[in-house]
């Protein structure tokens, strides 16, 4: 799967999940505690989500929100599980 | 009078209970109020309560010196206001009393209730909880506050001067909790004067050592108290609060009720340990051991890795993956004794 069909398929993820946060606009790269007030529970609801949607496994420790910075580093973590 | 006031707030290190947000909010990263925080914040207690908002049950955990720091830390001089002092001094308008307090360099900590704060129409129940507020802006009628509800994360946001004073005016004796255990039918608010520009407190190696006997050995520290307070003795101590949360977990997971409350102090615990421990090295009381600090940084992912499992399994209601919590902490509480032990042998040696 190419990076850019992860992208748009977890911008519909944020936007099942993440009703605040207006998929129109957002920026994947920005910091998303500062831009979108991302928080812990939110970033789980976020990958659990994703874990359905791409058929992948997140290890608990790699729910911590400090492991990400943007959607971009969760776009990345995707990229790297689906094309191991 | 001014237009608009903001005092300085950073983000707090530790975020679990409003009282600890709220003084490392106000103190931050201060040097005075490390040797202070470096040398207490180091016990862990827990003990059953009924939960203030819905009736239940709850495990309450917190580090020693809990709610209390914000009394008795140093480095803040706390005045005790009660609401007759508040009418009598502004005429019963709690906007003029908090805007003056502001002005004067005071920060206010009180019990509001959050219901009238989070939604304009009239609920037939209460939301009590402290609001932390640090500035006001007179042109925009907001206050600016440090609290959990209104982001789903301890965050520094604003609330309409209106919104304050609604969910001042309908709080009772009753609903206010950092009143009504100690000054029975009174309520009130605090207002706190930040006072860290002379070092009243050192970096307190017997105290270090001492409590963290206490942890490791799971005793009564509140014991060294009783002169104050001796009303509680179902409280659990030190490495045995492990227990006790996954105890609470593994009902959580049956009944499917889920709080993360427990696990997210002890996550906090785990982190101004870490710090502590650094601390400790950077001034010399510890030689230099990165080895150390990496093992003990497992213990800080272990508990962050077993809370995140209980909000994962409080979305999916996957129950089958509970096993992990206890795995998690197993080897959380091992490496930690571990660790301990060696500061200890090093700071007693």
């Amino acid at each position: 799967m190419q990076k850019e069909e992860i992208k748009s398929k977890l911008i519909e993820v944020i936007d099942e999940n993440l009703p605040n946060i207006d998929t129109q606009t957002v920026d994947v790269s920005a910091d998303f505690v500062d831009e979108y007030d991302v928080n812990s529970i939110q970033l789980i609801q976020l990958i659990v989500a994703a874990e359905e949607k791409f058929e992948v496994d997140f290890d608990d420790k790699e729910l911590a929100l400090s492991k990400y910075n943007s959607f971009e580093d969760v776009i990345n973590t995707i990229d790297g599980k689906v094309n191991k | 009078m001014a237009d608009k006031k903001v005092l300085p707030v950073e983000y707090p290190k530790i975020t679990s209970w409003q009282w600890h947000a709220t003084l490392f909010s106000i103190l931050g990263d201060d040097e005075n109020f490390k040797k202070w925080v470096y040398s207490n914040y180091i016990q862990l207690r827990c003990y059953h309560i009924t939960e203030i908002f819905t009736g239940d049950d709850m495990l309450f955990a917190d580090i020693m010196p809990g709610s209390s720091s914000l009394k008795e830390c140093p480095y803040i001089i706390t005045s005790l206001m009660t609401k007759n002092q508040i009418d009598s001094y502004c005429n019963g308008d709690v906007l003029d009393f908090i805007i003056k307090t502001i002005d004067m360099g005071g920060y206010v900590y009180g019990v509001f209730d959050e219901a009238k704060i989070l939604c304009d129409v009239e609920l037939d129940y209460k939301f009590p909880h402290e609001l932390f507020i640090y500035g006001y802006d007179k042109e925009k009628k907001i206050f600016n506050v440090g609290d959990f509800t209104f982001n789903e994360k301890y965050a520094h946001t604003t609330v309409t001067f209106e919104e304050v004073e609604r969910g001042y005016n309908v709080i009772a004796p009753k609903d206010d909790h950092m009143f009504k255990d100690d000054y029975k039918g009174v309520r009130g608010l605090y207002v706190i004067w930040k006072n860290n520009e002379t070092p009243y407190y050192e970096l307190d190696k017997k105290l270090v050592i001492r409590t963290l006997h206490e942890y490791l050995e799971c005793q009564d520290t509140k014991d060294h108290f009783r002169m104050m307070r001796n009303r509680f003795d179902d409280t659990v101590f030190g490495i045995d609060v492990y227990d006790s949360v996954l105890e609470q977990v593994e009902k959580q997971v049956e009944s499917g009720d889920f709080d993360i409350r427990a696990t997210h102090i002890m996550y906090d615990h785990k982190v101004l340990m870490y710090d502590r421990i650094k601390y400790l090295m950077e001034k010399g009381l510890l030689k230099q051991n990165q080895e150390l600090l990496d093992k003990y940084a497992q213990v800080v992912d272990n508990v962050l890795a077993s809370r995140n499992l209980v909000i994962r399994i409080s979305i999916t209601g996957d129950t089958s993956v509970k096993n992990r919590f206890k795995g998690y902490f197993d080897e959380a509480k091992t490496k930690e004794i571990e660790v301990l032990n060696t500061v200890l042998a090093e700071l007693e040696g």
